[in-house]
């Protein structure tokens, strides 16, 4: 088997100028798509709604990506049921806020909306809580049971696996649930506040103001601690970082506790956000983050969120002039279109192949 | 099965059949297919099987069959002799179905003949996997496979939404039965399909196996293997793969001709993600580059789907045995598949029935565990 | 020559071989037993929608006593098929399983199919058989209408139908919920959104003809396949348009409450949302249905029924069906029904008849006999030339919070 060497290094701590550059970089890329949309539609109120739209959407299809490209950056497989852990999480999130025994016990569970703040986050960070845990564990046991025995397997038996693997977790949910959509109370209140002439939805900040949060504490986590440099080091050469004392087994381990994590994190977004689960959301979800993943660059953490936000910005667009019925072929003709002209993504380095 | 085989080795009347079948495996091919197209008839009036339908669904049942077996032929040259992992090979088949659509129903005034359509459906078919392969295939196994899904994804939504060409999600109905000369194919008569799908396979099976033993079969297995080594060695390794591609193409059209024609109806619906992914696992459950396997593979994943969990669950209803009846066998079909794949990969990658190439690939790689356990082993030391 | 032969041979044998097993058999019937078929999906969410269905004809079957005229009739399990494959209906599947009740000497007609994508690939293989078959669900217009292509689907016998549907079409049902919002609701601008489907779309097709012809306009219109999680996008360029209402073409599975919770969350609480009977599927209590997930954000939230909201008689029928089921019934329990009342009623007026076959051309004949008047728990209509029901009436529901079901509003009669 022909190893690939890749001189990518995914999320490097960023120097102040690097973090800056990006910031500021993203900031003009929003700034211009409002000024196309504004263009386009001519209402400034409809642009801005639909930016915030985008924006949102990115946020979850970015945490998704992250998953899918933080495992693939360490053992180069597409873990095909990373979509589904996401809708395991949105269960997980639905059945906090309704069924919760704890909850149930001091009378808490929910039904709709809670006003006062402090209950809110109580109610918040429990499902955030338990959300990344058990799909961060979940996660982890998918890999210690179908794919760690594969390890050194031809590329195609994990991947095969993974699919099996989908299905498993798709049809247990759709088991347990039924077919239909599983309405999910939204406990954020459903208030807006006017800018620049559309009303955006507390939640909508909310979604975005986390994710970021979440992402950069995943890149002080890679950049910074001895466990992040041992993710790193593992993707760049798996051998070499084992002669030099990493655990192979727990590094692999952590890196798909974190995806998970992430993937649960976005399940409570889903379940909040849209007011609705089911079984089948994991295929396409994951469809479009794994799309994400490969534009920004797969392997690259800074790649996958970036993807997440251009493949919404991408649908949103879509929508936004009446081809919402094209957009799912768009994004898989944009995912064809780059991997043709540049496989390595946009943020990806060339990847060569080594004998 | 390999302690039969010994035992049967040291008989003289098989040794003479197996090396006759060796050396003439085309004649052999085509003996077994016929052999085999007249024990299922009746085999399906044997008790039980009599039991669950009758004779004449049965037949209908195995043309249907026969499609799938036709589609993890033509998978299994991409995934399986070439080692491509294509995840939207249902494409290829609405392809197929929808060029018989064009060529012979009264929505496009055209009335071309079975036999020609056959061939148009294959070419187009194929022309579409040279059209996806050509800028595609130079890309990372991964890729590729995400390629595939993506353009499995985007055939079906074209033909869904070009309301003007393919009267979107209505489909195009009233297609032209087969005409052969001789033969009057009804859709209440099922064995004209039954033997008109034997003949096609037959073909297939007979042109794989020529492929698969010839200089490209032996390419495909070279970059199957190692893909740089080949290369190395002069292999325009594209090409190659184009063929690979075009070919299990142009088998899904075939597929798909026959399945318009039966059905006289195309629409979008019948070419979604599940298509493609139920095909793969046929192709990964059967064996990966073996064509008996993958055809045999095909054929009882197809059967149990259809007939035997409904019956499974009949039986356990009727019966009323106690935990058994309460489950719905249908309900937890991809249960099952995804059971199966995953045991099927973590315990007997090669398939159910195995090409001993093929096995001996997917069992390398237990060499290579034991070495990074060892580069493992000494850290912890 | 031979095969086809051979195949002729073996199936009229089958059917005569049978027609000589009929004498002799016990019960009330003294011609012997008849079966009647019936082919629905029975997976996934279909499963909700088609349990009702068997029910209404089993209760028919059992009111009228298990009898038609001289034959017992029965509904054994066997006769009961699937047409649904990987949890949705599947039209290879449905023409398999009509191929196998025609071959199935014991049937003399089949009731089905839910989908119309399913019934025009049986259609062909039903009318090649002579087999009558009835429709308690199918609303395409293309599968009975020749000037929509049905002419190309009953190839085989093209003068002598044997598909008939105790349902209206869609090319009623759409355009009545236009009539409805331009002359009850008094609104002009309409924002359209249908699931891609082959019913979703035919109606909304419908709906916007009528509506573009008489004086709406169509202020935008969007296709969602009903994998779509985000409809925030779309909600916002159309809210930016004004519409004055927004119609559905759909089901509720395939996302017709999803919907309206994201209008109702983009600030497009006060439109008022119609959908057809695809959202017309039980009240607030019943698990899944449109109602019931979209809970008080359907207070603007209209359905059109393309069958009879308000019959004599219905009280009754929703009295004897829960008696025996322990469950209110759906709109279909009701079409159900009917349509096992136009076979039974079908096989009494066939008379007798020397073998299967020819009792099966007999019933079909009877059935679909344009002068024939049935009285049914939908009411009373006729079948016309194609297979349609003269009844073109359609109900129209509006939400009502209280009981937090569908209330009956009024109806409108298309024969008018």
């Amino acid at each position: 088997m022909t190893s690939v060497a890749r001189s990518a290094s995914p999320a490097s701590a960023p120097s102040l100028i690097r973090r800056f550059r990006l910031i500021g970089f993203s900031l003009i890329g929003i700034a211009v798509y409002f000024l196309i949309l504004r263009l386009m539609l001519g209402n400034t109120g409809t642009a801005t709604q639909q930016v915030a739209n985008a924006l949102t959407l990115g946020a979850i299809y970015a945490l998704v990506a992250l998953g899918y490209t933080m495992v693939y950056g360490i053992i180069e497989l597409i873990n095909f049921a990373h979509g589904d852990v996401f809708m395991v999480g949105s269960f997980v999130a639905l059945w906090t806020v309704t069924s919760d025994p704890w909850f149930q016990a001091i009378g808490l569970h929910q039904t709709g909306t809670v006003t006062a703040l402090p209950l809110l986050a109580l109610y918040l960070l429990v499902m955030f809580a338990v959300s990344m845990t058990v799909v961060g564990l979940l996660n982890v046991t998918i890999e210690r049971l179908a794919y760690r025995p594969l390890r050194h397997a031809p590329r195609v038996a994990p991947l095969i696996t993974a699919i099996g693997v989908s299905l498993i977790l798709q049809n247990v949910i759709q088991i347990i649930v039924g077919t239909g959509d599983r309405p999910s109370p939204k406990i954020i209140p459903q208030d807006a506040f006017p800018f620049l002439g559309a009303e955006i939805r507390f939640v909508n900040v909310f979604i975005v103001v986390t994710a970021l949060i979440l992402m950069y504490i995943l890149t002080l986590f890679v950049g910074r601690t001895r466990l992040g440099r041992a993710m790193r080091a593992t993707a760049q050469d798996q051998q070499a970082a084992q002669l030099m004392g990493v655990d192979l087994n727990q590094t692999i381990a952590i890196t798909f506790l974190i995806g998970g994590a992430l993937a649960g994190a976005a399940g409570v977004f889903q379940s909040q956000y849209f007011g609705f689960v089911r079984f089948d959301l994991g295929f396409n979800a994951g469809l479009k983050a794994f799309t994400a993943a490969v534009l920004g660059g797969i392997g690259n953490l800074t790649g996958a969120v970036l993807g997440g936000f251009l493949i919404a910005f991408v649908e949103v667009f879509a929508a936004a002039n009446g081809q919402q019925r094209w957009s799912q072929a768009i994004v898989f003709v944009v995912l064809i279109t780059v991997l043709v002209f540049r496989p390595a993504g946009l943020l990806g380095q060339q990847i060569g192949e080594r004998a | 099965m390999t302690a039969l085989r010994g035992r049967l080795a040291g008989n003289p009347t098989i040794d003479q059949v197996r090396s006759f079948a060796s050396a003439h495996r085309s004649l052999a091919i085509v003996a077994a297919m016929v052999v085999a197209g007249l024990i299922l008839p009746i085999l399906a009036q044997v008790p039980p099987f009599s039991g669950f339908q009758s004779l004449d669904v049965w037949i209908g049942g195995f043309s249907n069959a026969g499609v799938f077996v036709l589609l993890a032929l033509g998978l299994n040259i991409v995934v399986g002799l070439a080692g491509l992992l294509d995840l939207g090979y249902a494409a290829f088949f609405a392809i197929g179905a929808y060029a018989y659509a064009y060529g012979s129903s009264p929505f496009s005034g055209q009335h071309f003949p079975f036999i020609l359509m056959l061939m148009v459906g294959a070419l187009v078919a194929a022309t579409f996997g040279v059209l996806l392969g050509a800028p595609t295939l130079r890309l990372r196994g991964d890729y590729l496979a995400i390629v595939t899904l993506g353009f499995g994804e985007i055939v079906p939504i074209v033909f869904l939404n070009s309301d003007k060409y393919t009267q979107g999600t209505n489909g195009i109905g009233g297609l032209y039965k087969p005409e052969i000369p001789g033969v009057e194919f009804t859709l209440l008569n099922p064995w004209p399909f039954y033997v008109l799908m034997l003949v096609i396979v037959t073909i297939v099976m007979v042109l794989i196996y020529r492929v698969q033993e010839s200089r490209i079969g032996r390419a495909w297995m070279a970059i199957r293997e190692d893909e740089l080594a080949a290369a190395s060695n002069g292999l325009n390794t594209v090409t190659t793969k184009l063929l690979a591609f075009a070919l299990g193409a142009s088998t899904a059209g075939f597929a798909g001709v026959f399945n318009a024609a039966k059905l006289t109806l195309v629409s979008p619906d019948q070419f979604g993600s599940t298509v493609s992914f139920a095909i793969l696992a046929m192709v990964v459950l059967g064996g990966m580059g073996n064509i008996w396997g993958v055809a045999l593979g095909a054929f009882v994943i197809y059967t149990i789907q259809i007939v035997i969990l409904k019956q499974l669950n009949a039986f356990f209803g009727d019966n009323h045995i106690p935990i058994l009846q309460d489950i719905n066998f249908v309900q937890y079909q991809f249960l099952l598949y995804g059971l199966a794949l995953v045991l099927m990969m973590l315990f007997r990658p090669e398939g159910l029935f195995p090409s001993q190439r093929r096995k001996r690939e997917l069992r390398a790689h237990d060499a290579a565990a034991t070495e990074s356990e060892a580069v493992a082993a000494m850290d912890q030391a | 020559m031979k095969l086809r032969q051979v195949g002729a041979i073996a199936g009229i044998g089958v059917l005569v071989l049978a027609g000589c097993n009929q004498g002799g058999t016990s019960g009330g019937g003294s011609k012997g037993t008849v079966n009647i078929a019936i082919e629905l999906p029975q997976q996934g969410s279909e499963k909700a929608a088609s349990d009702p269905i068997i029910n209404g004809i089993k209760l028919a079957v059992k009111d009228a006593g298990g009898v038609a005229g001289n034959y017992k009739i029965e509904i054994p399990n066997s006769v009961i098929y699937d047409d649904a494959k990987d949890g949705a209906h599947d039209p290879q599947t449905g023409a398999q399983n009509m191929s196998a009740i025609a071959a199935n000497a014991n049937v003399i007609a089949v009731i089905g199919p839910l989908n119309s994508s399913v019934a025009k690939v049986q259609i062909p293989i039903s009318n090649e058989a002579g087999l009558l078959q009835c429709s308690p669900a199918n609303t395409n217009e293309g599968l009975t209408k020749p000037e929509f292509g049905a002419l190309d689907i009953r190839k085989a016998n093209p003068n002598k139908i044997n598909y008939v549907r105790v349902v209206t079409t869609d090319d009623n049902q759409g355009p009545a919920a236009a009539k409805y919002i331009l002359e009850v609701l008094k609104k002009t601008k309409v924002y359209i959104i249908d699931d891609t489907e082959t019913f979703g779309k035919g109606i909304s097709d419908n709906f916007q003809k009528y509506l573009e012809a008489n004086g709406g306009t169509v202020v935008a219109r969007d296709g969602v396949p009903k994998t779509t999680t985000d409809y925030s996008a779309i909600l916002t360029a159309a809210k930016a348009k004004g519409p004055e209402a927004i119609y559905f073409g759909g089901v509720t599975a395939t996302g017709g409450a999803r919907i309206l919770k994201a209008a109702v969350a983009a600030g497009m609480a006060d439109v008022p949302y119609i959908g057809p009977d695809g959202i017309y599927d039980g009240s607030g209590a019943t698990k899944d249905s449109f109602l019931n997930l979209a809970g008080d954000d359907a207070k603007n939230a209209f359905a059109t029924a393309a069958a009879v909201g308000d019959f004599p008689g219905r009280a009754d029928f929703e009295a004897k069906f829960k008696a025996e089921y322990n469950t209110a019934p759906t709109g279909y329990s009701a079409t159900g029904y009917a349509c096992a009342q136009v076979v039974i009623d079908a096989i009494k007026r066939a008379g007798d008849a020397a073998n299967m076959g020819e009792l099966r051309e007999k019933v079909r004949a009877a059935a679909v006999d344009p002068s024939i008047n049935y009285t049914s728990v939908i009411g009373a209509f006729k079948f016309d030339a194609n297979g349609d029901t003269s009844q073109k009436i359609i109900s129209f529901y509006g939400y009502d919070a209280t009981a937090k079901d569908w209330a009956f509003k009024s109806q409108l009669d298309f024969a008018k």
